[in-house]
């Protein structure tokens, strides 16, 4: 994930992952950010304010009455070909579903941040994974997916910030980056990435020729819009998002191994669980246990495969996240039935520590083996 | 007089404007919709706009308005059309860009959209197509539905103390700083459907000047919906839709 | 080498940029670093805490229950991370307000008086630079120098006259800070 770091000679920042999130935004020439203020995602919208990118880039930074509004905003610039996104956390995402369907019925590319906080309801401000279900599984009407990025370190709120907007240009979806609480406010290293222009009309035309700028004479007029009201059309249109997701499923799968190679046992988690359970991993490597550490980074498309892999592999799994156990059901259809997979959860905006990872791995997985 | 005497382009009185799509409309006979989709249409082409205008079709009868209207169209969620305005508007400020709603999308489901966009005062024309009632949905009660009017969710007519106050949101929007030009017309008559298109030309305007949000509210029949033909409508409207939504402007800066 | 710290205190006084400073002073120092700050309401008055780590090697968890040091700046700070502090680790707190101090045996403990010092000498505005001269005496992790090069990039070029004076507060907070036990 660090290539940007080969690409320019950029100074190594340090900053929040949300502040990361709106450095990388205004670089790769995002056109336009609409936004809602909520903890713990609002330092994305006020350092854009702070940064002022209409006087450099030209970059267009709105705080809208509701996140209801802030994702229609993103649709109709979207609709017009450009670069748009919002950020907010988990109750604002909700909010926000209706106009992710719609954006994914009318085929718009864009890209939304979800810095997730403990639920249900209005919950807690502390970090969670609870909304797994919500993004990965299609949280709105219809049969859709997201393409959805997990980043793990500040660097990753930055790259995959670039990432999510080529994805989702790329496959005419809108793209999610779901982080956390605890990525969003920690502060770490970074190297921010390159400046790129803003597309220009002329190539917006090119890129996105179903943009609506304006109907031209050399051309028939475009329409946004995911209304077909002959089932026959509506199933086409279905057909036409499913072979989508399917080539997304075939050439986007990112995940990152540790400490795999020579593994008995593996965790599978994302986010920050991911990093507590890197340190559960050198704990036990400490004490002789071979187990390794498998981290989705895209959790759809899921790394089923290798996941599959590990399954005949191992003689144990364990998946750690700070929910009630989602993610975990994903595993287990990719390992489908080979190997026993264990799931350790904490809800409500708690982090589980390393230790806690360990004792589980210890008593469920490894003795669980044995039986 | 010979027929190529007649057709001369020098004596033509009437033509479809070209913007105008040549396809038969899904508006029942005696709509306005109709009307008011022609009069955009003569002016974007007087205004020599086509290649500059993105339309925002709602959630209601007029969702199918790019089918009519030979310009890019973005078709919104139910009561969003001013916030898809609002980020078309802002990342292409050099165009024309106006939504087309009803009373439900604008003044019940979206009215938070309404307000904050018209108070924002951001360079867009709402046309508002008022006939208290939700037409597409087979005639249930809306917003701007009279006191006493019958509907399929007020079978015995809208009472206040179940149902409120019908809402005057264009009055309401004409108290914003955010607005610049607030007015209410109908297209029942000869006469009214040219002061309507004189408004909505002023409009479009005005958007184009970036004064800030105009709002061109136009009292409408729903002769379907109400019961009544297209000419019993007219009159019934007439008759207690004008007193309750006066027409005229509400303000023009 | 690895400094895993939490730090600990009311919110205002100065919690969050101490642990800020830290980090910079790190990052000018080439470590890896990580600093994570518990958000929400408690900055508004009540207990705010930051963990601070750096290290020679790539950073796994950011978020940890227990600590090599603890910096404990109020007497509920002091209940909640005493014994979060690794047999063989270092606490280091103002007794300012205490009642109840510290008691373990196994780890060292260290006094500093920077609140009584600060409203003493009218340096409130310093005072979390006094305590980070104390840990930098005990748990010499960073250079001054990269203290010092570490403020001048976080902090505005308006406020860079500041930092000959926060230079002298840690020279202040080395003297000031004491071994209990």
């Amino acid at each position: 994930m660090n290539d940007s770091k080969k690409q320019h000679n950029e100074e190594v920042r340090l900053m929040k992952g949300n502040e990361a999130i709106a450095h990388a935004a205004i670089r790769c020439g995002c056109d336009g950010y609409f936004g809602y203020p909520i903890t713990p995602q609002s330092e994305i919208m006020e350092t854009l304010m702070e940064l002022e990118p209409w006087n450099t880039t030209g970059m267009v930074v709105l705080q809208a009455e509701s996140e209801i509004a802030s994702i229609n905003m993103v649709y109709g610039a979207a609709g017009c070909g450009k670069k748009s996104m919002t950020s907010s956390s988990s109750p604002g995402v909700s909010l926000m579903q209706e106009g992710i369907s719609y954006l994914a019925g009318a085929e718009l590319p864009c890209v939304i941040v979800n810095v997730m906080r403990g639920g249900p309801g209005l919950g807690t401000i502390q970090p969670s994974q609870a909304d797994y279900f919500q993004t990965v599984k299609g949280g709105g009407h219809g049969d859709y997916k997201m393409i959805t990025l997990a980043p793990a370190s500040v660097q990753e709120m930055a790259d995959h910030t670039v990432l999510a907007f080529d994805l989702a240009f790329k496959y005419r979806t809108p793209t999610m980056v779901l982080a956390d609480g605890v990525i969003g406010q920690m502060m770490e290293k970074v190297i921010l990435p390159p400046y790129q222009p803003r597309m220009t009309e002329e190539q917006i035309i090119e890129i996105c020729p179903w943009a609506t700028l304006g109907k031209t004479a050399n051309r028939k007029p475009n329409y946004i819009t995911s209304l077909a009201l002959l089932s026959e059309d509506m199933e086409k249109l279905n057909m036409r998002l499913q072979t989508r997701y399917r080539e997304i499923e075939k050439n986007e799968v990112l995940y990152e191994e540790f400490s795999c190679q020579d593994a008995n046992y593996l965790i599978v988690a994302f986010g920050t669980c991911a990093r507590v359970c890197q340190k559960t991993v050198e704990m036990a490597r400490a004490d002789g246990i071979k187990v390794g550490l498998l981290r989705p980074i895209t959790l759809f498309p899921f790394p089923t495969k290798a996941i599959g892999e590990y399954g005949r592999q191992t003689k144990g799994i364990l998946t750690v996240e700070m929910n009630a156990g989602q993610m975990v059901e994903d595993v287990r259809l990719a390992v489908n039935g080979a190997v026993k997979v264990e799931f350790y959860g904490r809800m409500g905006g708690i982090v589980p520590s390393a230790d806690e990872v360990l004792e589980v791995l210890k008593s469920k997985v490894i003795i669980s083996t044995f039986e | 007089m010979t027929t190529n005497d007649i057709i001369n382009p020098a004596n033509l009185v009437y033509d479809q404007p070209k913007i105008l799509n040549d396809v038969p409309m899904h508006y029942c006979p005696g709509c306005s919709h109709g009307v008011v989709h022609k009069l955009i249409a003569e002016i974007i082409e007087e205004m020599d706009m086509q290649d500059k205008t993105i339309g925002i079709a709602p959630v209601g009868c007029s969702v199918f308005a790019y089918k009519y209207l030979d310009i890019d169209w973005q078709q919104a969620s139910h009561g969003r059309a001013p916030a898809v305005a609002t980020g078309i508007k802002r990342l292409l400020p050099d165009r024309l860009v106006f939504t087309y709603q009803g009373d439900g999308d604008l003044a019940a489901i979206g009215t938070a959209e309404t307000i904050h966009t018209a108070n924002r005062g951001e360079n867009i024309t709402i046309i508002f197509i008022n006939n208290g009632i939700y037409g597409m949905t087979g005639g249930q009660m809306a917003p701007t539905t009279l006191n006493g009017m019958k509907s399929s969710t007020s079978p015995n007519g809208r009472t206040v103390p179940l149902n409120g106050h019908p809402l005057d949101i264009t009055k309401l929007l004409a108290q914003l700083d955010g607005t610049c030009y607030v007015t209410r017309q109908s297209v029942h008559t000869v006469a009214t459907v040219r002061k309507a298109k004189k408004a909505i030309r002023k409009a479009f305007e005005n958007s184009m000047s970036n004064k800030g949000t105009s709002v061109v509210e136009i009292v409408s029949t729903c002769n379907s919906g109400w019961k009544l033909s297209p000419s019993q409508s007219n009159d019934w409207m007439v008759e207690n839709m004008f007193p309750a939504y006066p027409l005229g402007d509400l303000k023009d800066i | 080498m690895k400094e895993e710290i939490i730090i600990a205190g009311f919110g205002g006084q100065g919690v969050l940029s101490m642990g800020k400073i830290l980090a910079y002073s790190g990052l000018m120092q080439g470590k890896e670093v990580s600093w994570i700050p518990s958000y929400g309401p408690e900055q508004r008055g009540g207990t705010a805490n930051v963990t601070v780590i750096l290290s020679d090697e790539r950073i796994s968890s950011p978020v940890l229950s227990t600590f090599d040091t603890a910096i404990v700046l109020n007497q509920p700070s002091l209940e909640r991370f005493e014994n979060a502090v690794k047999p063989g680790g270092t606490l280091i707190f103002d007794g300012n307000g205490f009642k109840k101090f510290p008691t373990r045996t196994d780890i060292n403990i260290y006094r500093i008086d920077a609140t009584e010092y600060a409203y003493a000498n009218n340096e409130s505005k310093t005072m979390n630079m006094i305590i980070l001269g104390g840990l930098l005496k005990v748990r010499p992790i960073v250079l001054v120098e990269n203290v010092l090069k570490g403020l001048k990039k976080s902090l505005p070029d308006r406020h860079h006259h500041l930092i000959p004076m926060n230079e002298k507060a840690i020279q202040i907070g080395m003297g000031l800070i004491k071994k209990v036990n």
